[in-house]
């Protein structure tokens, strides 16, 4: 097509898709009124068991009760709950478990090669034949559904009206490594492999809960990626997890290597420069998320999990933050959020100050930086973008070369460099100050697509500057706020919760003391908006002996065999 | 369709409060207080409070017609031609404030931050970042305005704070200024300050929830609040006679700040606020103008017509012959008689609508 016929196409209007764009509704009480008083239950159409004592008792009839217990780890669609079956005769066992969480050849060797065996299925059959593992026979059911979490497995025979718990050994593990791009001081250090099954296993091992949903979808016609979609049944709003699935889904590819082309397929927008999915190495994140009330998803063969919807703020959030006490996460937030400030502007704001306003300068430092510059050869907005353009060069260097030999190359590379340049008076020192400042910060964003989106971002804005100063800068933080503003990720608004503003959940950028921490983001619309029915340091109140003890918790006092 | 998204009446008070502060920052107030002397601030107070008698009428119009806008209420009530010129006579208003608001960023942006910049390059410029924002939608707008609003109005208020020392309440005498007859009647001619309130008219159809009269009556007390106070502020730093000849007064505020050796010239930073503050209140009445003319034709998107109304609202900006002539017809037509396209035109609607019974589809 000829490059006008082009610009006349690109100029066109064209009418928008028919279909009406994504949007995760949150609550409008003062409109409606009936904003949080939806039942989860109905919206859901499945049984919610959040806080709620299983109602229902053993009946002795193996598949009732299995078909039971599956309904409370929301139905036969989550992949989590694995179960097998032996019939002799009349008889059938049903064996369920976790089946991230077992060990399988443990499983096997303990559990189904013995039972395997048995020639009549009762009680005492089985506990014999399982004598070498570690039982235990109840009739709780809540105390079935906590074991389940904790990777046993449940047997229940026919005609007991109870079940036997049996040890299958623990959470698969391997040498997990450290999360090493998003590396904390404080809390867990551990980071996913490319294992989809070992990073269901992660993220399971601090999300013992039954209401924890895995559903596995095929992508790619040739690779046939595995990509497991996760999601709290009665926490997540079903509408996002449809939507997730509905996009997976509507993938047509051959070939799915990792999860960044994966967020790549299902981003709202893919030409926007900021990332509207939280891409992280670190379960605890993936946890965390999941809790709030977040999709995530996992890609076989990718050791970066996907979390969404994510806002701009979000991406501001570590961690770490929520290990330490909320004096030093609020500081550490704020210093990242200033590190933030420092990418953006701080280069922008040296070539306005030096180009078209100096007198904002103290007199002193604009009488030193005149001295500087006479001696300077190059233009600032060269000297400028030269800088951040080596200083981006010695980062890459740094992360793309041999482990052992590029961090200690880098530092050596970018002393002689840095040193010969100020000395030979090439670039000014000033301005070597600024870029280093400027590129240090770019090491506080936790998240790196979103560190590299404000580094793109600092070249607009150093442009901006260059061509209006100080007013240009105005220009662009205007045309840079509207950009995020106009984006979504899964419905949410990327400045969410603060344009729009919503119900505060106590973790914005300030974070309030953990105990006063209860509510989900509005912004989700979580079946459940607090995470907790009650203040969570009942001790504080109640001098009494706590009524809940560890075995209250785990269901009556079990049978040891 | 036009849908202007989803939002509620906070984002909708701010979408509406920048546009009527805006023109505090550029050269409105000096008209004020060259019609007021040193009572400027009363003319402006008076001016909010005629503004809300007038609102009243078009408050009532809009809930006669939920969820219609202006336009199609005009052609519903009397009828399509005479509809048409009443809607095209506040598009027209939107166009020209458009225009002039326009040349006089532009002019602004010369006469205190790049004065070697040629008009042409600027003027362009802030064109095309106006035109920005239509083209993604109201509801980015409606985002972005509330969650700088705090900011704003911090710089904004952090500014006369900063002034304090430098304050004279003795500045404000004579109390009546002109006296008080020609008081009252400069602040029924200055109801046009708060003429923004018109927008709530075609905000209708994208906020079906929206209640106008109480959008319309929190806008109009933070605005008389914030606009009054802002008056009082300047005119206590200077006396009349130097408010008076000063072409930006909040530039002038913002120059004499003085904090010591290091700290100078922090005019800068004031100019990042009020670049901002004047750049919404562009984007926003030419998003206006544009709406406007969709829903005199009927048209489903309002997109279309991006291009070619930014490019009128170009040509006309730089039709002016110089800043002055620019500042004298904003004085007037923005000044003085918007109150006609912006009050006059809804009351006489609704008049109407009253005498002939016509009620909304919905308000049946």
């Amino acid at each position: 097509m000829p490059i006008g016929a082009q610009i006349l196409k690109f100029l066109q209007f064209k009418e928008p898709m028919a279909e009406p764009e994504f949007v995760l509704a949150w609550d409008e009480p003062e409109e409606t009124g009936e904003g949080r008083k939806r039942e989860p239950d109905q919206i859901l159409n499945r049984p919610i068991a959040l806080d709620e004592r299983p109602d229902w008792e053993l009946t002795g009839d193996p598949h009732r009760d299995a078909a039971n217990f599956i309904r409370f780890f929301g139905g036969p669609d989550n992949q989590i709950l694995g179960q097998r079956r032996f019939t002799t005769g009349k008889s059938t066992i049903v064996i369920l478990f976790c089946q991230y969480l077992i060990d399988p050849g443990q499983h096997s060797a303990l559990i189904l090669e013995p039972l395997s065996k048995i020639s009549k299925y009762d009680l005492e059959n089985v506990l014999t034949a399982l004598s070498s593992n570690r039982t235990q026979v109840s009739d709780d059911i809540r105390y079935g559904l906590n074991q389940l979490g904790q990777g046993r497995s449940l047997i229940l025979i026919p005609g007991a009206k109870k079940f036997i718990m049996a040890g299958t050994g623990q959470a698969p593990h391997r040498p997990v490594a450290e999360a090493i791009n998003e590396r904390v001081v404080f809390g867990p250090q551990e980071g996913f492999s490319e294992d989809l099954a070992t990073n269901i296993a992660l993220v399971q091992k601090r999300f013992r809960s039954n209401l924890l949903t895995v559903e596995t979808v095929e992508v790619g016609s040739m690779s046939r990626t595995r990509c497991a979609i996760l999601s709290v049944n009665g926490i997540t709003n079903p509408r996002l997890t449809a939507e997730v699935k509905r996009r997976i889904n509507g993938i047509n590819l051959s070939h799915l290597t990792d999860s960044g082309m994966l967020e790549q397929l299902i981003e709202d927008n893919s030409r926007h420069l900021y990332p509207q999915i939280l891409s992280t190495e670190r379960p605890d994140r993936i946890a965390a998320a999941l809790d709030e009330g977040k999709v995530a998803v996992l890609v076989d063969g990718s050791q970066m999990a996907l979390a969404m919807p994510i806002t701009v703020i979000g991406q501001l959030h570590s961690m770490e933050d929520y290990s330490v006490r909320w004096p030093y996460a609020v500081y550490l937030r704020l210093i990242r959020i200033l590190g933030a400030f420092l990418i953006l502007f701080l280069p922008a704001f040296y070539l306005a100050a030096n180009l078209y306003q100096p007198e904002l300068l103290p007199t002193d430092v604009l009488i030193a930086l005149v001295t500087i510059k006479q001696q300077a050869p190059l233009p600032t907005i060269i000297e400028v973008l030269l800088l951040e353009f080596i200083f981006d060069v010695l980062r890459e260097a740094g992360f793309r070369g041999p482990r052992n030999m590029a961090a200690p190359l880098t530092i050596v590379v970018g002393t002689v460099l840095g040193l010969t340049a100020a000395f030979t008076g090439i670039v000014n020192p000033v301005l070597m100050l600024v870029i280093a400042v400027s590129g240090i910060a770019g090491f506080l964003i936790p998240e790196f697509s979103t560190s590299l989106s404000f580094r793109l971002t600092r070249y607009f804005y150093t442009l901006i500057a260059f061509l209006f100063g100080f007013i240009g800068i105005a220009f662009g933080a205007f045309i840079h706020l509207h950009l995020l503003a106009k984006q979504k990720s899964f419905g949410v608004p990327m400045l969410a919760p603060i344009g729009p503003f919503t119900r505060r959940s106590g973790d914005i950028i300030l974070i309030k003391p953990l105990a006063s921490r209860d509510k989900r983001p509005d912004f989700l619309d979580a079946l459940r908006s607090r995470k907790k029915p009650e203040k969570p340091q009942t001790w504080k109140t109640d001098q009494s002996q706590p009524e809940k003890t560890l075995g209250d918790l785990e269901g009556s006092a079990p049978k040891n065999d | 369709m036009i849908r202007g998204g989803r939002f509620g009446t906070f984002e909708t008070v701010t979408v509406l409060l920048w546009p009527t502060l805006a023109k505090i920052y550029l050269s409105f107030s000096t008209g004020i207080i060259q019609e007021n002397y040193s009572a400027a601030w009363l003319g402006v107070f008076l001016g909010c409070l005629t503004a809300f008698l007038w609102f009243l009428p078009l408050a009532a119009l809009l809930k006669r017609f939920p969820g219609e806008d202006l336009a199609a209420i005009a052609e519903n009530v009397t009828g399509p031609v005479i509809g048409k010129i009443l809607s095209g006579l506040m598009v027209l208003y939107f166009l020209i404030s458009t225009t002039l608001l326009l040349r006089q960023i532009a002019e602004t942006v010369i006469g205190t931050a790049m004065p070697m910049i040629p008009l042409a390059v600027i003027i362009i410029t802030i064109t095309l970042i106006m035109l920005l924002p239509s083209v993604w939608g109201l509801e980015s707008v409606a985002r972005v305005s509330a969650l700088i609003t705090p900011y704003l109005l911090a710089g904004g208020i952090g500014l006369f704070l900063l002034q304090l020392g430098n304050m004279n309440p003795n500045y404000l005498a004579p109390l009546w200024g002109p006296g008080i007859s020609k008081l009252m009647i400069n602040g029924f001619f200055r109801a046009s300050i708060l003429s923004e309130l018109v927008f709530l008219g075609f905000l209708a159809p994208s906020l079906p929830k929206l209640n106008p009269f109480k959008t319309g009556l929190i806008l109009i007390a933070a605005a008389t609040v914030l606009l009054t106070g802002a008056m009082l502020a300047t005119q206590m730093v200077f006396p009349p006679p130097v408010a008076a000849e000063h072409t930006y007064p909040f530039y002038e505020m913002a120059r004499s700040i003085y904090f010591g050796r290091f700290y100078q010239r922090i005019e800068f930073l004031f100019i990042l606020v009020w670049i901002t503050i004047v750049l919404f209140s562009l984007s926003l009445r030419f998003y206006f103008t544009t709406v406007g003319l969709a829903r005199i034709f009927r048209m489903p998107y309002y997109q279309p017509l991006l291009g070619m109304t930014a490019l009128a609202v170009l040509a006309v900006a730089l039709i002016y012959p110089d800043y002055t002539a620019a500042v004298y017809l904003d004085n007037l037509f923005r000044g003085r008689w918007a109150w006609g396209p912006s009050f006059l035109v809804p009351a006489f609607i609704y008049l109407t609508a009253v005498v002939a019974g016509k009620r909304g589809k919905n308000n049946a």
